[in-house]
């Protein structure tokens, strides 16, 4: 297993640092009420660099998910705040949220990322579409042929492998050149060589690309790919790796208790 | 088995929903047509005016048809003078009264039914005041006029008044609704009677402690030629609506009770299909986990099983009530009396449950084997499209049926006459049920001219509604087949019946060429008034027109292409037809009429009888009286005036009121019309009076108008039912482009293209369908392949359509979208 190093995009002419990728001010999400009510996230604050590959781990249950869906604004915190870049999507009304995540983040579910009556190609260019922007047929072209799948483009989903359905994806996600791509669970449901090239393919998206990626695992290995790995435990923070291997990991993942 | 069942009845509450409604629906409309149809066999009026006989007797009034249920006679059948005596004679009878009925019009247009005094001792009542008829010129009249004894009341028959002084009054006991009853001396009852010698009807009273129905077979027995009635089935002798209604009944049930129970089953099982295809994973799960296909389909017929059974029996309940709702609708157009007593018993219940039961069964048995026999890897398979593939065997069953239904649509090209109707009007079915089998092949074929189009819009919902629709065409069947077969139904059911009618007013009117057309607001005119008519200075021609219907028997009885049905006749002046009728004449002459037993055919009716000027025919006059007759002329102008043409004063002895229904007046002078209108008689233009039969044919089609609604209705809601539950089904796929940034508006836009789509594509189909049948038919009956399309009807039809198809997927779509975005991730 090959431990990349990371490299962060440098800062172009400006004085004052850039605004991290993805930034969350005391995040708390509830979910239903009363009695009932489940604290999924209990005051998250995190940064996240641009063109960095982050991890996120924790046992099962600890909100991983939930921080990601409301990093990528596909859900609303209780209370905090979400910015990506210099905009605050937590308040932002549910249209502008709606064309925010179209144009400005890629998304990869572990299942049911592509439509079965649309071609890959058509798949891939479906966020452009949606957005009535043009497909720049060389970055298109550049994206499919850097994951891989340049040749199956014209194939239906229900024709590709998962691992081969997972890479069209990540091309989908990175076609719009997006904020931040997120990632849940992304390999789950793949075999380990499969997941192996997803994993290449978001590692070269930050490294490349200048791309910023989160996902979250609860594999230690799919969480060795990233620059940094961070933790939660029962909703809140419990620590970061930066640099991570999967000895470290693990162990950090067993102090958590799993 | 019965755990995972009942799980999986919880987890895919949505998808059993639809399957519930679907069944229920189907159960409720089964058993409705189920009560209308007993109600044919068994259903009456209840006894009113005779319910103090004991006994009734009566002469045969329907002809009897091998293997099918009796012709009945439109006019009343007659009973000879001497049976009165024959009956009167049988032990165990008291008294035998004959009874006449003769119809009399008060001044302000009451109608009122005469009858001898004598048989006043047949209906529960009391002579409270007066005494009874005794001269010619006194009356007993019910209480229902508001008359007192000794007042002069004018009394019309045939438009002929009469003064009579009021001798008494008798008060009905317990009857609400009977029309207004005058008694008559027997004298002049007697001269109003048109015929003499014979009786309508005998009421017996029976001797003190004899039991009614044994005397009634006593009678039956010993006076040959006679019917009895004895208990509720004296209603049906007392007047000819109930017998009426039943044959109407059994007419309508016939041209719609199968379509809707095809209907229903063809719901219920396309129903269950889509949801057994929609929990294609789990049952893919079932299987990974070691399920056999054998146990699997267990499963899904024993839930199905269960389900069904429940909805159905659910179902058939207020389908009872639905059946009274519809007699109730049916009383109103006059096909039925108001009094008519439906026939309630379980049978129709159970026979739907049992029905629609099985059909769900026998539909589960058959999606199952799909899923049962897919190989379990499919549960890792996240979604897929549909297979596009369609067996060949499919493919060419739909396609023979396309064929058979456009061949027999052009069967009027070949023969001519109903017979060859016959053969467009179940073209219709054909057709559609060899379009549902090919549907998806439609679809696709009819994306090439859509998909275009929808691409054009280069925006992101036409691409994917057009990708949609390509990949779901199943799917998209699934919706349009039935809401095409709605739209054929409703065009053959409505269309037919006005292409046929159009033709006839037509006819009629081009035939019609008097200067007058004369009625009585009485609603018969009387033999003498007709002589009054000709008196008139102007007045060259006069000829009564009788209308009656006739019993006509076509085809090789022994052969299963024997016709037996009644058609209308019409009796006219042969000496006047030639100045006030052209009836397009082809062949002999009308004149020749006024030979004794001759007749004139209209020329479909001499194709299907295979007659010819000379040849010998047989028929059945509205009373029973059968008649050999010889063909003298054939015309052109059947449907407008009736397929027999005979001379009037050889059809009045065979009519019940031996009243003709109007008269056509030829004659030049300004005066001509005041003298007629002097007359107390009314003029009016052909189209006002309308063709013959027109007015059993609008009973007829208003019958079938309100079935057909409640067909369509059922139509309706199970297209609803099978839309919304597909379209629930595609909330990850909607959760999905909303994840990728469609906004709500973007996909509501895709899912409106889509139902657009569908609903247009419905349209279209359900129209040509309908246009081979319909050409032929105009064909058949004008001699021009131009079908009538009513353009409001067809408008709302049409647009009835696509509301539905749209608003039933637009508005699941709408709730469907509330869903939170990440509930699927
Ligand atoms: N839609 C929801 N409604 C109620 N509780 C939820 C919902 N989604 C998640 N939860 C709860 O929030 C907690 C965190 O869930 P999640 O973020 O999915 O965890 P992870 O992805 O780390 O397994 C869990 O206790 C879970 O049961
Ligand atoms: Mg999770």
């Amino acid at each position: 297993m090959t431990l990349q190093t990371p490299s962060i995009s440098p800062t172009i002419g400006s004085a004052t640092p850039p605004p991290p990728a993805v930034h969350l001010e005391n995040v708390v999400k509830t979910y239903g009420s009363g009695t009932a009510s489940v604290t999924a996230l209990a005051g998250v604050s995190l940064q996240i660099p641009t063109a960095s590959f982050t991890a996120i781990m924790g046992p099962s249950g600890s909100g991983k998910s939930t921080l990601m869906h409301l990093a990528a604004g596909l859900d609303v915190p209780t209370s905090g705040s979400v910015a990506l870049g210099s905009i605050r999507i937590s308040g932002l009304p549910e249209r502008q949220l709606t064309r925010f995540r179209r144009d400005h983040i890629g998304f990869v579910f572990q299942s049911y990322n592509l439509l079965p009556q649309l071609s890959i190609a058509q798949n891939i260019t479906l966020p452009l579409l949606l957005g009535q922007h043009p497909v720049n047929s060389a970055w298109f072209d550049h994206v499919v042929q850097s994951v891989g799948i340049a040749d199956l483009v014209e194939r239906r989903p229900q024709q590709l492998s998962g691992g081969q359905q997972q890479r069209a994806a990540i091309a989908r996600a990175l076609v719009t050149r997006p904020a931040a791509v997120f990632a849940d669970e992304p390999t789950g449901a793949l075999d380990s060589r499969s997941a192996r090239q997803v994993l290449g393919q978001l590692r070269h998206a930050a490294t490349d690309l200048q791309q910023t990626v989160v996902m979250v695992t609860h594999d230690p290995v799919a969480a060795s790919y990233a620059d940094r790995v961070v933790f939660l435990s029962d909703g809140q923070l419990a620590g970061h790796i930066d640099d991570p291997d999967i000895a470290r990991i693990t162990a950090h993942m067993a102090q958590l208790g799993e | 088995m019965w755990t995972l069942a009942r799980a999986s009845i919880a987890h895919h509450r949505r998808s059993f929903a639809g399957v519930i409604v679907a069944v229920l629906l189907a159960s409720a409309l089964s058993t409705a047509l189920g009560v209308l149809v007993e109600s044919g066999l068994r259903g009456g009026v209840p006894v009113e005016r005779l319910a103090g006989a004991d006994v009734v007797v009566g002469a045969p009034q329907s002809k009897p048809v091998p293997e099918d249920v009796p012709v009945p006679f439109s006019e009343r059948a007659l009973l000879d003078d001497d049976t009165v005596d024959a009956v009167a004679a049988v032990p165990g009878v008291n008294r035998a009264i004959a009874d006449v009925e003769v119809p009399l019009t008060a001044g302000d247009g009451i109608k009122i039914s005469a009858h001898p005094w004598a048989a006043a001792a047949l209906t529960p009542s009391a002579l409270t005041a007066g005494e009874s008829p005794a001269a010619a010129d006194q009356v007993v009249v019910d209480s229902s006029l508001g008359a007192e004894p000794g007042d002069r009341i004018e009394l019309a028959h045939g438009g002929v008044p009469a003064t009579y002084t009021v001798s008494g009054i008798v008060d009905l006991i317990g009857s609400a609704d009977a029309a207004s009853l005058a008694y008559l001396s027997p004298q002049a009852i007697g001269a109003l009677w048109p015929h003499a010698g014979s009786v309508a009807l005998i009421g017996v009273i029976a001797d003190e402690g004899t039991d009614a129905a044994a005397l009634s077979a006593a009678i039956a027995d010993r006076v040959p030629g006679v019917v009895t009635y004895v208990g509720a089935a004296r209603g049906d002798v007392e007047s000819l609506a109930g017998v009426n209604a039943r044959t109407n009944l059994i007419a309508l049930s016939g041209s719609l009770a199968g379509v809707a129970l095809i209907i229903a089953m063809f719901v219920v099982a396309s129903t269950l299909s889509l949801s057994i295809a929609q929990r294609r994973r789990d049952f893919a799960l079932l299987r990974a986990v070691g399920t056999s296909p054998r146990q699997l389909r267990g499963i899904i017929v024993r839930e199905t099983a269960l389900v069904s059974t429940i909805a159905a029996v659910i179902g058939a309940l207020p389908g009872y009530a639905l059946a009274q709702l519809l007699a109730d609708q049916f009383a109103v157009g006059g096909v039925i009396p108001a009094d008519f007593a439906l026939a309630f018993s379980p049978l129709a219940g159970i026979a739907a449950v049992a029905l629609t039961v099985g059909t769900a069964a026998l539909a589960a048995i058959v999606s199952a084997r799909g899923p049962s026999k897919a190989p379990p890897i499919e549960a890792l398979v996240q979604s897929r499209i549909e297979t596009p593939q369609l067996n060949r065997g499919r493919v060419i069953t739909g396609l023979s049926l396309i064929i058979t239904g456009v061949v027999a649509s052009l069967l009027p090209l070949v023969i001519r006459g109903e017979a060859a109707l016959a053969g467009p009007a179940s073209a219709a079915l054909l057709i559609t049920v060899g379009a549902a089998l090919i549907g998806p092949r439609i679809v696709e074929w009819s994306l090439t001219f859509a998909g275009p189009v929808l691409r054009r819009l280069r925006v992101a919902p036409g691409v994917l509604a057009d990708a949609n629709a390509r990949s779901f065409t199943r799917r998209l069947s699934t919706a349009i087949i039935p809401l095409a077969l709605g739209i054929t139904l409703a065009i053959v059911q409505l269309f037919v019946p006005a292409t046929v009618s159009a033709e006839a007013a037509t006819q009629h009117a081009e035939g019609t060429t008097a200067d007058y057309i004369v009625t009585s607001p009485a609603g018969g005119i009387a033999p003498e008034l007709g002589t009054q008519v000709a008196a008139i200075d102007g007045v060259d021609a006069v000829t009564p027109v009788i209308r009656s219907n006739v019993i006509v028997a076509t085809g090789d009885p022994d052969s299963e292409f024997s016709m037996v049905q009644p058609k209308p006749i019409q009796g006219i002046d042969p000496a006047a037809s030639g100045k006030t009728l052209d009836l397009a004449v082809t062949d002999g002459s009308l004149a020749k009429l006024a030979d004794p037993d001759t007749v004139a055919l209209g020329s479909n009716q001499a194709f299907e009888l295979g007659a010819h000027v000379g040849d010998s025919v047989d028929l059945t006059l509205g009373d029973g009286t059968p008649l050999t007759a010889r063909v003298v002329a054939i015309y052109d102008r059947g449907l407008g005036f009736g397929a027999v043409t005979i001379d009037a004063d050889a059809l009045r002895p065979h009519t019940t009121t031996g009243l003709a229904d109007h008269l056509l007046v030829s004659g030049t002078g300004d005066a001509v019309a005041g003298e007629i209108t002097a007359l107390g008689l009314s003029l009016t233009d052909a189209s006002d009076l309308g063709a013959a039969g027109a007015g059993d044919a609008a009973q007829q089609s208003w019958a079938s108008v309100i079935a057909l609604l409640v067909i369509l209705g059922f139509i309706a809601l199970a297209v609803v039912n099978t839309l919304v539950m597909a379209t629930t089904e595609r909330r990850d796929e909607f959760a999905l482009l909303r994840r990728l940034g469609a906004t709500p508006g973007q996909v509501t836009v895709m899912t409106f293209l889509e139902s657009g789509l569908i609903s247009v594509l419905a349209v279209v189909l359900g129209t040509v369908i309908t246009l081979p049948p319909l050409i032929g038919i105009a064909f058949g009956l004008t001699g021009q392949p131009i079908p009538v399309f009513p353009p409001i009807v067809y408008g709302m039809l049409a647009g009835s359509t696509l509301l539905l198809g749209i608003l039933s997927i637009v508005l699941p779509t709408r709730s469907a979208l509330r869903a939170p975005l990440v509930s699927a991730v």
